[in-house]
């Protein structure tokens, strides 16, 4: 780290740097505080998930896993739109740093919705009395998560190539046309998963404690979506600035 | 029901929680690692350099 500070810049040094920047040698102010109040959100949310909001007269307990399985597929799909816009940008724009953004949302989006796929399977053991059923939502989000996963490793066979990053931006694009069908899948087809929550356009099903508890995790999980995607981000800028001085000096 | 419900709830918890921090150290540590290796090439890229100015001045002489 301590080359960062040096003031003389020599040519190769000098074309890895100018092009995508300085070096960040810690973490920016926003990612501090990011993950600072993801921290404390996840507090809150914790204690409104299990202790503030009541206990659901039906599904008992186990309904309680909602809070969390909601914000998880809520970001699972945001990424999946932001790879798809990180995509398009990249190809009309020609610019390394959207491939960046589009890599660091798959990565963190195939997370996202790895955890929705396993508590909506622990959710539905006790409701439903199966750990999974070929309902058009879990089938469709099934999906997304093997389009994430070709996503991952069409990128990781072509590396760190302009025809990787395009080929990795069609794919995005095309595939984003899953995620309307998600959202829709209960309304287009029965289904047993339960209708949205939040649907857009109507007043929210939900009692407002519930509610107060939802957005809560929803506005925590975001949070920490955010603070991710900066760390991911930053991690693809340092390892692009390492390849180009590697080249520089073979 | 409800002990069962209670069960399966601890479940995704852990599995939440457990996944994020796992995969929040796992970025960390890929961040720390690469920049370990950006301060070798810059240190590396500086000894190249070195070498040549070595040269360039063997030459001129």
């Amino acid at each position: 780290m301590a080359l960062a500070n040096r003031t003389t810049e020599t040519k190769p040094r000098a074309a890895a740097t100018a092009a995508h920047g300085s070096r960040p040698d810690r973490l920016p102010v926003v990612s501090i505080v990011l993950g600072a109040l993801s921290l404390v959100g996840m507090l809150v949310s914790i204690w409104a998930d299990l202790i503030y909001a009541p206990t659901d007269a039906i599904e008992g307990d186990a309904q309680r896993i909602f809070y969390f399985h909601v914000p998880s597929a809520w970001l699972g799909m945001l990424s999946f739109c932001v790879l798809a816009v990180a995509g398009v940008v990249y190809l009309w724009k020609q610019d390394e740093r959207w491939d960046w953004i589009a890599r660091a949302a798959a990565e963190i989006g195939v997370v996202f919705i790895t955890v929705t796929l396993i508590t909506g399977s622990l959710w539905g053991r006790p409701i439903w009395g199966t750990w999974w059923t070929w309902d058009a939502r879990l089938t469709t989000t099934l999906i997304l998560w093997f389009i994430y996963i070709a996503y991952l490793m069409l990128r990781s066979y072509m590396g760190h190539t302009p025809a990787g990053a395009r080929a990795g931006a069609v794919l995005g694009i095309v595939g984003v046309i899953d995620v309307p069908i998600i959202y829709e899948s209960v309304n287009w087809w029965r289904t047993l998963h339960p209708q949205a929550v939040l649907p857009i356009g109507s007043s929210p099903n939900l009692p407002p404690q519930m509610l107060l508890a939802l957005m809560l995790s929803l506005a925590t999980f975001t949070l920490l979506y955010c603070f991710l995607m900066i760390q991911v981000y930053q991690f693809q800028k340092l390892q692009t600035q390492a390849r180009l001085l590697r080249a520089s000096v073979e | 029901m409800q002990g069962e419900g209670v069960t399966y709830l601890v479940a995704a918890y852990a599995v939440v929680w457990v996944a994020l921090f796992i995969y929040l150290a796992f970025i960390t540590m890929r961040i720390r690692a690469v920049r370990t290796e950006l301060a070798a090439v810059e240190e590396l890229v500086h000894e190249h350099e070195r070498e040549q100015e070595r040269k360039a001045q063997t030459e001129t002489k």
